[in-house]
């Protein structure tokens, strides 16, 4: 070997030791902190890992490690103003002096994956993107309150709005991670989900995408040149296990490191395993029981039963849901208080839901004329039997649970309710087309009940029951327009108090989600925004690190 | 083999109409199901934007138009886009075919084998006790679901000696070396195939048993043995003239070990055919889902044509068009 050689080599050894040496940094034991492989069992494959495009669930958790938004939301999800807002591409921001226009400044040492520089231009062809009518969206119609995104020049992106709102500040950030122009915008953007980055993502994440195997996993490996410091774990990977048993095998069988929404069932097994722990997931999700308010048959007519509001209300005291949720979900659910998780809920206390109260449901039917005139255990009037069907996926056992115990409960007001096991998209469709009496559905609730609009308003298109009160409408919006907060809370109680006395449904469940997690890892406290929210300060424990977690960041075969 | 090319032009023409048909029921039966694949994007996303896919993909033309272009490009060689996987169709077929025939050709190859063997061994001790348990034993592996037994070999496979319990691969496959990575598929082969095998050996082994049996009460067998023909070499002999069953039945069962093995690819976590075709029905992706029927189909008429094929080979009397031995007399 010659000494140039020599020299060369022992170089190339001093750099890659110092390189090791700043990219672990090491306890007081000498152990590193940094480093491990947690492997996530998905119960899907994302369809896409363009934001914009794959923003279902199961594209979530990497989207939000391979990509960043201009600014993070805060631990308590505050969404009014910016206060709780944690700088993330933008370093920091302007308001201008009447409050419709925001300069975002961004942060100059961000880059993307690919070395470029992210720019203003990134931003605006992001929100071209998600306010496109040619990509399909369901961010799209919540940033519909944003006029348009200026360039002001490359480190500066100007938000303009249409009019004033406490949201403001949560509409140019939360719906948008920031997408690479560079790489995109040649793409028209109808063939945007045909580009090769929805396979092969470029961000600007702490961790960068490594691998996708179609039906398998998808891998992400830390940016250990991000400039807000690598993450702690060395890669993260998404085994996609469709099938619920296979992927609890796969679980308790040490493939996977982590099992999100774990069913109860499944709760005692994972506490009879030494290496696996129960980690709460809070989510924001709430589960009811939907009356159709307008004739299926004839939408412009009422409902011949659920019309009436006082059938809706007798129904609703009809159900002991204190009883119905302890045998439907055990201890992993809590009685829901209105279209909303109490987590959310500025003042829980400040309105009053309907009671369990069975004679009071049986005299409100039968002044509304409802009785048993043929005696047969089924309330009737002019001929039509208080008859109905309730509509359930037979996919969710819980659901399913929650569908008998209703129907029993009814039964005892003299109501005959007949349960409907559809497969889910045949369930769907029924609930598009409105084309049911009742139907158990669900809502994931957004930061600030912002989707509060979508859901239960006479606008939203996700008000399946089709409730329309212009009181509630009025509240709803007030609520999220004041910049007043005790004012905020006061129309927020009005709007709860309104929808629960008019009872367009039962409000059932809050079900407690939990995960299952191999006990090696130490992790933040889970957010109910999402368990990965904080994915790059999980860690490995050093000392009880298995094979896995001990590959390091070197190069996998292709 | 000559004499089959006319009868194997027919048989290829006959076939690409099953196909045809085969894949425009299924995509007749997919558009007249519930939910589209805007319905399959789910409650959380907001009717207007399931509203607007429909649009953009076309999903609001009527059956016959959306039919016609389905028809066009199918013709074209293009299978379509995957709408759950959001890339074209052609890969997510070849891939899912691949990953079929690695588990399911040895396990094919296995079951046939042992099946013959076993059902020729039973045959020769038909009625004894050795028959009989080996027949119950068979019959009840054959009888268990296939998701149950594919969970008592991952009970004893994966707790006992440490086998893989899921996946085509670890998911740190990527990080081994050459020798480890190949060590790693071929472990991972080991549960699913024995799965598929053992419902397989319950099949051929019955149909090689009963054939056998019958072949070994014919006259000839009877004849040979008492000229003094070894008995090993009149068992060969007998055995050769029980083929034709097993093979029918192979040529049928091995289309149904391509695409039909679904449960067991759910349970072991193998993105094959089947497992394919179940999610891209559930997310109602029709390009994928008729794809699928496509390959189906093809197996299964490729199954039939090579089973006449070899059943010409085992008995050449059938390319002739004689069926079976007329008594003649001296």
């Amino acid at each position: 070997m010659t000494p140039r050689a020599l020299l060369s080599r022992a170089s190339a050894a001093l750099l890659s030791a110092l390189a090791l040496a700043c990219a672990a940094p090491s306890d007081e034991a000498g152990n590193s902190t940094t480093g491990g492989t947690l492997v996530v069992v998905a119960p899907a494959e994302p369809r896409s890992l363009l934001p914009a495009i794959g923003e279902a669930s199961q594209a979530a958790p990497i989207l939000a490690s391979l990509y960043e938004r201009l600014a993070d939301i805060g631990p308590t999800l505050e969404t009014a103003g910016d206060a709780g807002f944690t700088p993330r591409l933008a370093t920091r921001w302007q308001w201008s002096s009447d409050s419709l226009s925001l300069a975002f400044t961004l942060d100059s040492t961000a880059r993307w994956h690919d070395g470029h520089r992210v720019s203003a231009h990134d931003v605006r062809f992001t929100f071209r993107v998600y306010t496109s009518d040619s990509v399909a969206t369901d961010q799209g119609s919540l940033v519909s309150n944003i006029d348009s995104v200026a360039v002001v020049d490359s480190s500066t992106a100007v938000f303009w709005f249409k009019r004033r709102s406490p949201q403001q500040f949560y509409d140019a950030t939360y719906h948008m991670y920031i997408m690479p122009a560079h790489r995109l915008d040649s793409i028209p953007l109808g063939r945007l989900a045909e580009s090769p980055l929805a396979r092969d993502p470029v961000g600007t994440g702490r961790f960068r995408f490594a691998r996708w195997d179609a039906q398998q996993r998808i891998e992400i490996v830390a940016d250990t040149t991000h400039p807000k410091g690598r993450p702690y774990l060395d890669r993260v990977i998404f085994s996609i296990a469709p099938d619920f048993g296979a992927a609890t095998i796969k679980l308790f069988a040490g493939e996977a490191d982590l099992l999100e929404n774990i069913k109860p069932e499944n709760l005692a097994q994972v506490a009879r395993t030494p290496t696996l722990r129960v980690v709460d997931n809070p989510a924001m999700q709430y589960r009811f029981l939907g009356f159709n308010l307008r004739d299926p048959r004839n939408p412009t007519q009422p409902h011949p039963l659920f019309g009436d509001v006082r059938v809706r209300r007798a129904l609703s005291m009809a159900v002991d849901r204190e009883r119905v949720v302890r045998n439907a979900y055990d201890s992993l659910g809590l009685v829901a208080l209105a279209p909303a998780p109490r987590a959310l809920i500025p003042d829980t206390t400040a309105f009053t839901g309907l009671p369990f109260d069975l004679a009071r449901a049986r005299a409100l039917l039968d002044s509304a004329g409802w009785t048993d005139s043929d005696n047969d255990g089924v309330r009737d009037r002019n001929g039509v039997k208080l008859a109905f069907d309730i509509l359930a996926p037979n996919s969710s056992p819980a659901a399913q649970r929650l569908t008998v115990l209703l129907q029993a409960q009814f039964k005892a007001v003299g109501a005959n309710a007949t349960p409907q096991l559809l497969e889910i998209n045949s369930l769907s469709e029924r609930v598009d087309e409105r084309r049911f009496d009742t139907y158990t559905g669900g809502w994931l609730s957004s930061p600030g009940l912002v989707g509060m609009r979508q859901t239960w308003t006479s606008t939203g298109d996700g008000n399946a029951v089709r409730y329309r009160n212009p009181v509630f409408d009025a509240a709803v919006d007030s609520a999220l327009t004041t910049f007043d907060r005790a004012a905020s809370r006061r129309h927020w109680a009005q709007a709860f108090q309104q929808i629960l006395d008019d009872a367009p449904a039962i409000w059932l469940a809050e079900p407690r989600v939990f995960m299952a997690l191999h006990r090696r890892f130490i992790v933040p406290p889970t957010r109910p925004d999402g368990w990965y929210t904080n994915l790059a300060e999980w860690r490995v424990d050093p000392a009880q690190r298995i094979d896995r977690d001990r590959i390091g960041l070197g190069g996998a075969a292709r | 083999m000559l004499r089959l090319l006319p009868g194997l032009a027919t048989r290829l023409l006959q076939g690409l109409i099953v196909v045809f048909t085969a894949a425009t029921l299924a995509f007749i039966c997919l558009e007249l199901a519930p939910g589209d694949q805007a319905t399959a994007l789910g409650e959380q996303v907001p009717l207007a934007v399931r509203e607007r896919v429909r649009a953009l993909r076309g999903l609001n033309d009527p059956l016959p138009v959306q039919y016609l272009r389905w028809m066009r490009d199918i013709v074209r060689g293009d299978f379509g886009w995957s709408v759950s996987q959001q890339r074209p169709a052609l890969p997510v077929l070849l891939e899912a075919s691949t990953n079929s025939l690695m588990l399911v050709a040895p396990a094919f190859v296995l079951s046939l084998g042992l099946g013959m063997l076993l059902g020729a061994w039973q045959a020769v001790h038909a009625g004894t006790w050795r028959d009989r348990w080996s027949g119950r034993l068979t019959l009840a592996v054959y009888s268990v679901p296939e998701f149950w037994l594919a969970f008592l070999l991952i009970l004893f496979g994966h707790g006992q000696l440490g086998l893989p319990a899921t996946g085509m691969v670890n998911d740190m496959h990527a990080y081994y070396g050459l020798l480890d990575r190949l060590q790693d598929r071929l472990a991972h082969l080991v549960l699913p195939v024995i799965t598929v095998t053992l419902v397989g050996i319950g099949i051929f082994s019955r149909y090689q048993r009963s054939s056998l049996q019958d072949v070994l009460q014919q006259p000839f067998v009877r004849t040979a043995l008492a000229g003094g023909l070894a008995t090993p070499r009149v068992r060969w002999l007998a055995w050769r003239a029980a083929l034709l069953p097993v093979l029918t039945v192979a040529g049928l069962v091995l289309p149904a070990f391509v695409a039909g093995v679904v449960v067991i690819e759910q349970v072991f976590l193998w993105p094959g055919l089947g497992h394919t075709m179940l999610m891209a029905i559930a997310a109602r992706d029709a390009d994928v889902v008729t794809g699928c029927v496509i390959i189906g189909s093809s197996i299964t008429v490729l199954g039939a044509l090579l089973t006449d094929m070899l059943r010409v080979l085992v008995d050449p009397r059938l390319a002739t068009g004689v069926s079976r031995i007329e008594p003649t007399e001296r």
